[in-house]
């Protein structure tokens, strides 16, 4: 009998531990500490009558500021502590930048998740849309609304007023939504040469598609003598989201937006909502997959396997980032893959109604988000005056670097010296670009000749992809209104 | 050998090594055929989809030229080596004194403390609470926090405790009476004795830190601290495609690239555990009958 | 180890608490020495493991940061009753629990007799090479090794398809087949790990007595004897810790393999709870959840330790306590 009870304690030791603990956690819990600091009112009024900067616009007292970001080029080093955007801040705003550069774009939101849920945020951070619903539901963001006065060229020039209903939640502004700084991207590339090869025409309805994507498939285009080539290719993504059947849902009006699932259980294609454009889409995908001009690794294969594919030259016709497919790095393994190989873009095939569209357009750009903690402790704005800094008069240093050294203007044209060491320094031009004429002939305007011997000006790449036809979510993207108490 | 060997046992080796090398066969394949795609440059591996073969005037080591000149990898390649050595002496030592006291049948706190050993392997708070702790010790952008989190496996520290429990007997009895303290015997006896183990947890720690990635992304933020792994991976990552990147940076080909790295970092791995091996065949049968 | 135990048990005078407790103080001041050296590993377990545990409570909470671990609202049950009226939950925790036993019915006697055929090696290359080269797999991610599965198994261009359309068979999608696609998860899991899993067998057999071996070969015991009689029994206290462990965890079915390796085509018998957890939350922030589904594994696993343990000192004369 004893000994059982000494048995039952034995056994009862680790929980009661555990019990000790929990009581002793409880007086000193950080969690639980940070929670009693109310979070303080701003006074709008207040901040502006005061003023904390001096005639110059630098702040009288320095003020920290956490920034978190990924880095622009993950494989290189982060900029290091003497990286001259972040003296410029000091200089000329007496901010102390304190970056916290997240190499691993993969992890971010899983690593601002865990901080947030340690009331441990940076003070200002770009966030997804997720990211910027779920922090907000916790009340770890702050509203930008009392300090949009301090940043009025950033406001009107991301069209901030415009995009606010997006990132509008519960009335408070948690997600300073911009507008996007990129061009279009999606496009569809065919195989020239191929249809070339086999004397087709370009096709344009999407039975004209169905037809040239058969004969891509049987009629050994390589001519290689091996059936090993396919009219098209997809992948799916870990959620089970179906990728790269874009074009094709947008031929029948049937292009869901990005949250709706359209996923496939046990080998068959099942679509959760299901409206009947929806169903004739993905009746014509399932004839795609019979006729067998569907690549069949395509239920197993990632994104980057589905580049794979095509860059090594089995894929006739490619819905891709046009970028990801005509730029100079990228174009590059394919032109040495296929010395004959002549990649062109198309439009977007024809549904039987006459759609046609070829992806998604979302206007929006970056969503900006400052921590609540980050306005309790008066960094507002600090935050806001640096957010019209990197639009304004830090602008250039921080999209190209410095001037003369990194980057030169030549005939209207800026001409960016891509030399890794100056890569490293534009580490935070995601946060300054803007989208501009300018900034995009910077990027883009480049006329590349390849080892296969095709010349692709990537420019008129880009000005075609912009008149594609395309699906504006843009307001579907607005954060869902608060949900009710006790719910999720 | 005393004995000469009969039929029987000679078809017992032939068995025993047909079966090895089978296995060793179906390992070794996959193995070679990353090795040769980390060599093959990225046309020839689309042609041919990766093959076992390469002819040599075809191989490139542009994948690990890109790798190797990256300013980022020496360092990192050194912290990766400070954590891996240092963290494992201290894995070792403080599991070596833990599972000591406890491997005694006569410890009268062995039981409740071996229970509540085992209940960590169930239950856990969850990476909130223990970043907490971390950063509550100060130990954010330190090294302290990519060893100190996971000091003590609560698996090893039971394996230990088997072996150590497995030893004669007699030997500490024999000690204990000649009147060496407990720490004597430990250090004199027992782990003489505990070599094999010793290796055998020590390469299970030393493989966590090498491997130890998102710790390192949750508590370091200073680049010049990264390991190795985050620093592969952050190179490797720069082949996705997204709307920053220049449209004329260069890409290299991924695969050539992973498996580059992938060969880059088993590498020391594969020079490490000849090293650990020699202790996992002292004092067997096979040691002493050989000769 | 278990026959230690139980002769312990057989002279252990009755006890009672209070005798208990003095029976410590005073094995402390004699071993004082034992006791500082269990010190650092205590403070750690408490640190690292205990104290974050009061993180578990917001299983039974909605957790508010902002609130805090203690100040979150307590909402009883409401995660656990999520988490089991899902209409999925039930076909998530059959597939983890089918995966798991078959990746311990199959993984844990491959890496028992895999240790004990590199014992019977004589010759210290062959046996050093062997060791080496197979226990490479283990550091390989899973998200390399899936791309040597989708070079081997591809239906357009793997390998093993071609051979399969060779001898005039149909190609196969193992990967995205449901028939197949557990099949995959246990060999891919088996061969990253054939070699690995047996150090902490072949540790075990290092400690082996050669007496115990030259006295069975005097008496005329074949290989196949000694191997029975000697060498598995001295290593069935490692056997039946890993078996225990593993049956601790058995709820836990590889979330990175699985995570890697499924696709929508096999959800219904890949899907596992910690990849049907991870899909839930990708949204978000869902601590409590986790933290509520983290409880129930650890329960479960707490049970069949207990069970299995009481099983093994019933039956192999040995468990972990």
């Amino acid at each position: 009998m004893t000994v059982k009870r000494t048995r039952k304690l034995i056994f009862g030791l680790p929980i009661l531990a555990m019990f000790l603990l929990l009581l002793v956690g409880c007086g000193g819990s950080p969690a639980g500490q940070a929670g009693q600091s109310a979070p303080a009112k701003v006074d709008e009024k207040a901040a502006a009558a005061k003023s904390n900067v001096d005639e110059k616009g630098r702040f009288i007292n320095a003020v920290p500021l956490e920034i978190m970001a990924t880095v622009r080029s993950s494989e290189l080093a982060p900029p290091g502590p003497d990286w001259v955007v972040a003296k410029a801040m000091k200089d000329q705003l007496n901010i102390d930048p304190k970056m916290t550069w997240v190499t691993q774009s993969g992890e971010f939101d899983r690593l601002v998740l865990t901080r947030g849920a340690a009331n441990d945020l940076p003070d200002v951070f770009l966030c997804s849309a997720n990211l910027a619903l779920n922090l907000g539901n916790q009340g770890l963001l702050a509203d930008w609304t009392p300090y949009l006065q301090f940043m009025p060229t950033f406001v009107k020039e991301r069209e901030v007023e415009r995009l606010k209903p997006i990132g509008t939640y519960d009335g408070k502004l948690l997600a300073l939504v911009t507008k996007s700084p990129d061009p279009y991207k999606q496009s569809v590339a065919i195989r020239k040469d191929w249809l070339d090869k086999l004397g087709l025409q370009t096709p344009k309805t999407l039975d004209e598609f169905l037809a040239v994507m058969k004969a891509f498939t049987e009629k050994d285009p390589d001519g290689n003598g091996q059936k090993d080539t396919f009219g098209w290719s997809a992948a799916t993504d870990t959620t089970g989201q179906l990728l790269r059947f874009e074009p094709i849902f947008g031929a029948f009006g049937a292009l869901a937006d990005p949250g709706l699932p359209w996923r496939i259980e046990n080998n068959k294609l099942v679509f959760v909502p299901t409206t009947p454009e929806r169903l004739e889409a993905l009746k014509f995908i399932n004839r795609m997959n019979q006729e067998g001009v569907v690549d069949p690794d395509w239920k197993t294969q990632k994104d980057s396997d589905f580049r794979n594919k095509w860059k090594s030259g089995k894929i006739g016709i490619i819905y891709e980032d046009w970028c990801a497919g005509f730029c100079s790095g990228n174009y590059d393994p394919f032109a040495n893959a296929n010395p004959t190989g002549r990649l062109v873009d198309i439009e977007p095939p024809v549904g039987p109604g006459g759609k046609s569209a070829i992806s998604w357009w979302n206007r929006t750009g970056n969503r900006y988000c400052m921590s609540q903690r980050a306005a309790d402790q008066g960094k507002g704005e600090a935050i806001a005056r640096l957010m019209e800094w990197i639009n304004g008069p830090g602008y250039l240093l921080t999209i190209h670097g410095v001037e003369g050294q990194m980057w030169k203007r030549e005939g209207g044209k800026i001409v960016v010296d891509q030399s890794n060491d100056f890569r490293i320094v534009r580490a935070l031009s995601a946060w300054a670009a803007k989208g501009s004429d300018e900034e995009l002939r910077a990027r883009y305007d480049q006329t590349t000749t390849f080892k296969n011997g095709q010349t692709i000006p990537i420019w008129d790449v880009l000005e075609r992809a912009q008149k594609n036809p395309k699906v504006d979510i843009t307001d579907l993207a607005v954060l869902p209104p608060a949900p009710a108490e006790g719910r999720r | 050998m005393t004995r000469s060997m009969g039929f029987g046992e000679k078809m017992f080796d032939v068995v025993v090594w047909i079966i090895l090398i089978l296995v060793t066969l179906a390992v070794i394949i996959p193995l070679w055929y990353l090795l040769m795609v980390s060599v093959t440059p990225f046309d020839l591996w689309t042609r041919t989809g990766g093959t076992l073969f390469v002819a040599p005037w075809q191989m490139t080591f542009e994948g690990y030229r890109q790798l190797l000149t990256s300013p980022r990898l020496p360092r990192a390649f050194g912290v990766s080596v400070f954590i891996t050595t240092v963290g494992t002496l201290l894995n070792l030592i403080v599991t070596t004194l833990m599972a000591y006291p406890l491997s005694k049948s006569n410890f009268p706190l062995r039981k409740p403390i071996l229970l509540a050993v085992l209940f960590t392997t169930l239950f856990s708070g969850g990476m909130v609470p223990t970043y907490l702790v971390v950063r509550q010790l100060g130990l954010l952008n330190n090294y302290g926090s990519l060893m100190l989190p996971g000091l003590v496996s609560a698996f090893n520290l039971l394996v230990m405790i088997a072996f150590f429990r497995n030893l004669p007997a007699e030997i500490e009895e024999a000690a204990t009476i000649d009147g060496a303290s407990d720490w004597q015997v430990l250090w004199h006896i027992v782990l003489p004795l505990s070599k094999p183990i010793l290796a055998t947890i020590g390469l299970f720690y030393a493989v966590a830190h090498w491997n130890s990635f998102f710790d390192a992304v949750l508590y370091i933020s200073n680049a010049e601290m990264q390991p190795l792994q985050v620093v592969l991976r952050s190179i490797l990552s720069a082949g996705n495609v997204n709307e920053y990147v220049d449209p004329d940076a260069a890409l290299m080909p991924q695969e050539t690239l992973r498996m580059a790295a992938v060969v880059l970092t088993t590498l020391p791995l594969l020079f490490v555990y000849p090293l650990l091996q020699k202790h996992f065949t002292a004092g067997t049968l096979l040691g002493s009958v050989k000769e | 180890m278990g026959t230690q135990v139980q002769t312990q048990r057989q002279i252990r005078p009755r006890l009672n608490i209070g005798s208990w407790f003095q029976r410590l103080a005073r094995d402390m001041r004699k071993h004082y020495i034992l006791y500082l050296m269990l010190l650092p590993g205590v403070v750690y377990f408490l640190l690292f493991r205990y104290f974050p545990m009061y993180g578990a409570i917001i299983a039974f909470k909605d957790y508010r940061v902002l609130e805090g671990f203690w100040g979150s609202p307590w909402v009883g049950l409401k995660h656990f009753n999520t988490i089991f009226s899902s209409p999925f939950f039930y076909n998530v925790l059959g597939n983890t629990l089918i995966i798991s036993i078959a990746k311990l019915l199959a993984g844990l006697p491959v890496a028992i007799c895999f240790a004990l055929l590199l014992n019977e090696v004589r010759l210290h290359w062959f046996k050093r090479s062997v060791q080496t080269i197979t226990y490479l797999p283990h550091f390989l991610s899973w998200v390399v090794v899936f791309g040597v599965l989708l070079t081997t198994l591809s239906p357009s261009s793997g390998l093993l398809n071609k051979t399969i359309v060779a001898a005039g068979g149909q190609p196969i999608n193992f990967l995205a087949d449901p028939a197949w696609f557990r099949v995959v998860l246990v060999i891919s899991d088996i061969w990253k790990d054939i070699g690995w899993g047996t150090i902490i067998y072949l540790a075990a057999l290092a400690g082996i007595s050669p007496s115990l071996y030259e006295a069975a070969a005097v008496d005329g015991a074949t290989r196949l004897q000694r191997i029975i009689y000697i060498t598995l029994p001295s290593i069935v206290p490692v056997i039946v810790l890993v078996t225990l462990l593993r049956i601790g965890n058995l709820l836990s079915a590889g979330f990175e393999q699985v995570f890697v390796l499924y696709n929508p085509s096999v959800y219904g018998v890949g899907d596992i709870i910690d990849t049907w957890v991870y899909r839930q939350g990708i949204q978000g922030f869902q601590f409590s959840v986790s933290a509520a589904v983290g409880l129930f594994k650890g329960a479960v696993g707490c049970i069949l330790l207990v069970t299995a343990n009481w099983l093994a000192k019933r039956f192999a004369g040995t468990g972990i306590w």
